[in-house]
């Protein structure tokens, strides 16, 4: 079974590398955790019109925020509110390029997004 | 237990890692915005100015039904005044256009003017870049993160607040020039119930002044991560793990803290031992490898000229005052402890009872010799020392490097590497003396 989806697997790779050119790559979500002090993943590619969720922990954690530094033209700037538990912030990345965020409050804290068109 | 410098190094380091978790990768300087320079080109505003009025209950004309809906429809020097009542609110204010706002709820008695997070909303009152603002009369609690939380900012009144219970920390200044925290106090929060961080340094400095707080049952009663220009005077600090703790960290800019003074207040009694309980959520880092050493007043773990000066300490099973080098910070060269001074402070001595009773510290200064121009003098009651023979301490003025002591350094941090955080603990004085209104904590219990 195991080596069946490993063929499977690779056959969807196949699949995706042949895709014609031009072809619309399907937008997704995905999920950022905001930790003491890093976000995971650290890096990010998404595809055009992906929505990223950054989500604090449930229980306890120091005060964080998403910022917004260098973007794509045409890409509009945002800034979340610091929180430290039990939130979370959405935002919707249409423009391909690449996006660095930063936590304002901990500035080693950065990640990076990369939105293919 | 005493470590050789390079075990104690190779602790610190692989704490150090740990703490820090997966490391973000280093990005370029130039993607990420440099942090915004508090005290922006705008002027003060020349008004007229209004007074807007946050309805009270059944009133429904002439004011606004919600605190935000009154701060949105503000102008720079505005008044918002809010009536007695609980708010179920996070209350932001927001750039230049709110600057010199005035939030006003009870000054008399804040209590009655209540900021409710219901363990949902992060702060209760939220000002970024926002100059010169005034918050004075409310209580906020039970908030995810700050009760009262400025940044990017300068000039602010935080004054008649009492913050409780929140997930972080009390009432928060950070990236700000010249505040002032004052007739306040901060419990049972899981960091700090005061904490200034990260002052940008300054050519013409601006001092913050923190003044009749009154802050327990918190993991900290001050945090001051890279604080500078900052007076803590005439306050209490009690039943904390720390006390006060001015502290060098890699996670903020501008280390090291530098050019505060902690003068005139009573700091006692911070044995709360949380790690057993505490009506909060521990976070992870601190119950760390790496942990506080809980039953310490005042610790400056990396700073550059700071005096603290004519407290009364007393009462720590621990240290009563204490100064350590940065250990983990990475940035060797804001590392040492440089130009800070010990003086004229009181041990051992209970302040707040009318005879003045005996309230030991366990050790009441420790010091390991780090750094250069430290000096340490004219303090009374001082009985147990570390190192034993003083021979770290200089009498000011001092210049010059210090004696450093190995053997110091290893007794000062062993208690943070302890798996039991009361296994240095020696409680001199047992119970402590009956003071009115204040009952120890060590251990909690719902």
């Amino acid at each position: 079974v195991r080596r069946g989806l490993g063929v499977l697997v690779l056959t969807g790779v196949a699949a995706v590398a042949a895709a014609p050119a031009g072809a619309v790559r399907k937008p997704q979500r995905k999920v950022v955790t905001v930790n003491d002090n890093y976000y995971l993943p650290a890096k990010l590619t998404v595809n055009k019109g992906s929505t990223i969720v950054w989500r604090w922990p449930d229980d306890a954690g120091d005060v964080h925020d998403v910022k917004l530094g260098r973007h794509p033209k045409g890409a509009k700037g945002f800034w979340s509110e610091p929180g430290a538990a039990g939130y979370s912030f959405t935002r919707k990345l249409t423009v391909p390029g690449r996006y660095a965020i930063v936590c304002t409050l901990h500035e080693e804290m950065t990640m990076t997004i990369t939105v293919r068109s | 237990m005493s470590l050789t410098r390079i075990a104690l190094a190779t602790v610190v380091a692989a704490l150090g890692v740990a703490a820090l978790g997966v490391a973000a990768p280093a990005g370029a300087a130039t993607d990420y915005p440099p942090p915004t320079n508090p005290g922006g080109a705008k002027g003060k505003p020349k008004g007229p100015f209004k007074t807007r009025y946050v309805c009270e209950k059944k009133q429904g004309h002439g004011c606004f039904r919600t605190i935000q809906a009154a701060v949105d429809a503000a102008k720079a020097g505005d008044t918002v005044i809010v009536p007695d009542g609980t708010y179920k609110e996070a209350v932001r204010i927001s750039g230049a256009k709110k600057r010199y706002l005035k939030l006003l709820g009870n000054t008399e008695t804040p209590a009655r003017v209540v900021l409710q997070g219901s363990n949902k909303r992060q702060n209760g009152v939220f000002i970024n870049g926002a100059d010169h603002v005034t918050v004075k009369g409310f209580e906020a609690k039970n908030y995810r993160a700050n009760g009262f939380f400025i940044t990017n900012a300068t000039g602010y009144t935080f004054r008649n607040l009492v913050a409780t219970h929140t997930g972080t920390y009390g009432v928060y200044a950070f990236n700000t020039i010249g505040g002032s925290i004052i007739d306040s106090a901060a419990s049972e929060n899981n960091d700090s119930g005061f904490y200034i961080g990260q002052t940008p340094p300054q050519t013409k400095p601006v001092r913050s002044m923190v003044r009749n707080v009154s802050s327990y049952a918190n993991v900290l009663g001050f945090s001051g991560t890279n604080m500078r220009y900052v007076t803590i005077t005439k306050s209490l600090f009690f039943n904390n793990g720390l006390g006060i703790v001015p502290n060098a960290l890699d996670s903020e800019k501008y280390a090291p803290p530098e050019h505060n003074v902690i003068t005139n207040n009573e700091v006692f009694w911070n044995n709360f031992n949380y790690f057993l309980g505490a009506p909060f959520t521990l976070r992870e880092g601190a119950t760390g490898d790496l942990a506080y050493p809980v039953g310490t007043g005042i610790l400056l773990y990396g700073s550059r000229d700071t005096k603290v000066t004519n407290n009364r300490i007393f009462g720590h099973y621990l240290v009563g005052l204490g100064m350590v080098e940065a250990l983990t910070l990475k940035q060797d060269d804001a590392m040492d402890l440089v130009g800070n001074q010990f003086t004229e402070n009181s041990f051992g001595v209970n302040s707040m009872t009318t005879g003045n009773d005996t309230d030991r510290n366990n050790i009441d200064i420790a010091y390991d010799g780090n750094g250069s121009d430290n000096c340490i003098s004219g303090n009374t009651g001082v009985q147990v020392t570390i190192p034993a023979d003083q021979s770290t301490f200089a009498a000011c003025p001092f210049s010059g490097a210090n004696a450093f002591s190995q053997d110091a350094l290893g007794q000062m941090i062993a208690p943070a590497v302890a798996e039991d955080h009361e296994a240095y603990w020696v409680k001199r004085t047992a119970p402590h003396p009956t003071v009115d209104g204040f009952e120890p904590l060590e251990h909690y219990t719902p």
